[in-house]
């Protein structure tokens, strides 16, 4: 396929100079392997991981409100023929998160957070280094939203961030026992959304802040 | 919520074996992107055997019905901008060498690419100033003023020639936002080149 900048001169000689300084060296993907192997034969094969009774006790719990949130939600609201920009019910969104939480890795360092907000937004956030994230998961309902789990002590928190001019609004109802915290943050907005009785004890549930 | 509390209906994890031969394929995607996270090519491979051993280490956070480079690039991505970061930390201070340099030899051309060629060039009226090498290093200063972000989308784009649905994956962005990346990429690139004016200026000989 010819490409339009191939026409143009200096756009060919930019790619080609791409293209030659940027050539991935040969046998790279083979010595990355070997590597892997060695580092496998070298390291005991990792145990599969064993959840630990209280860990069990709180996935059941959450699988529990989760579901136990769905059918709230699902019964304040008809989910379909919503307008494009109604706000959305805090419910169904924080169980449609508790279901995606499975598979959605722990963030690696205490900036990824950041770094992945940075890349997405141009503005990188600042959340507390203690508080382990979860993340990403998937916002089916708002999916341009940058959306983790974090731990705030006992409590879950789901976290959603995205450009401000972009926000559905997250509508919270005092039936359905969640708490919801708004934030605008620049050009951001970023939800935080928790059950309700342990997070309203220490509002604000957490710190996240832009970087300066 | 999928999955017994044991996990057992979860397909198992990746084998180191199956994990590597994974890597083997995606290894060119993963280095291009850590070559364009940093904007050189000298520790991309560096890179991509640090994020390997991470991910080798995590197995059992993979989920086999997720796409394997978009999970490994990740990595890549963070390992590369921490890897950045600690580079930058690093160059906040000019070293002994530099401060020597600049005390002993005021008058010596800094920038490689620049004066000290300019002057070879001169020697010989028929050799433009705009040598491939040239070219080269003015590419690579307007390669250091885009965003990381940017330079992956571009060389993913230029160098691998992929799709930008298929960067979108890799990069975790929008594909519009991928496509607007390599768009704004280029101009500036051009639009650094032509300001320079390394296209086409023949230097004039010595009088």
């Amino acid at each position: 396929m010819t490409h339009p900048h191939d026409e143009d001169p200096l756009q060919g000689r930019i790619d080609a100079e791409l293209r030659r300084g940027f050539a991935v060296p040969a046998g790279a993907g083979q010595r990355v392997a070997a590597s892997v192997l060695r580092e496998a034969r070298r390291a005991p094969a990792p145990e599969p991981r064993r959840l630990s009774w209280p860990s069990l006790a709180a996935a059941a719990l959450i699988g529990a409100v989760g579901t136990w949130l769905a059918m709230m939600a699902t019964t304040d609201v008809t989910q379909e023929g919503l307008p494009p920009r109604a706000p959305l019910p805090a419910g169904s969104v924080y169980a449609q998160l508790v279901g995606s939480s499975e598979g959605g890795g722990t963030c690696a360092s205490e900036t990824m957070l950041g770094d992945v907000c940075g890349e997405r937004f141009g503005e990188r956030l600042v959340l507390d280094p203690c508080v382990p994230v979860v993340g990403p998961l998937a916002c089916e309902r708002w999916p341009s939203a940058l959306a983790v789990a974090v731990q705030n002590g006992p409590t879950p928190v789901m976290l959603l961030v995205d450009q401000l001019d972009r926000d559905p609004g997250i509508q919270a109802d005092p039936a359905n026992g969640l708490w919801v915290e708004r934030y605008e943050l620049g050009e951001l907005v970023l939800y935080q959304i928790s059950e309700h009785g342990s997070g309203a004890a220490c509002l604000p549930l957490l710190d996240v802040r832009l970087e300066e | 919520m999928s999955g017994g509390s044991d996990g057992s209906d979860r397909r198992p994890a990746l084998t180191p074996e199956e994990f590597a031969a994974r890597l083997e394929e995606c290894t060119p995607v993963l280095w291009a992107v850590a070559a364009g996270i940093l904007g050189d090519r000298t520790t991309a491979e560096d890179i991509v055997q640090e994020a390997a051993l991470i991910g080798l280490g995590k197995l059992d956070a993979f989920d086999r019905s997720t796409n394997f480079v978009a999970w490994m690039s990740r990595i890549v991505r963070y390992v590369s901008l921490n890897h950045l970061r600690m580079r930058s930390r690093r160059q906040t201070r000019p070293t002994e060498h530099e401060l020597l340099d600049l005390n002993a030899a005021p008058e010596t051309p800094r920038d490689p690419h620049g004066a000290r060629r300019m002057e070879q060039a001169a020697d010989d009226p028929l050799r433009l100033v705009a040598d491939d090498d040239l070219f080269e290093g003015d590419l690579k200063q307007a390669l250091a003023q885009l965003k990381p972000m940017a330079r992956a989308c571009l060389l993913l784009k230029t160098v691998l020639e992929l799709e930008y649905h298929e960067i979108a994956v890799i990069l975790d962005v929008p594909e519009g936002t991928a496509m607007s990346h390599v768009h704004r990429a280029r101009r500036r690139l051009r639009d650094h080149l032509e300001a320079r004016d390394v296209v086409s200026t023949p230097v004039e000989p010595r009088s």
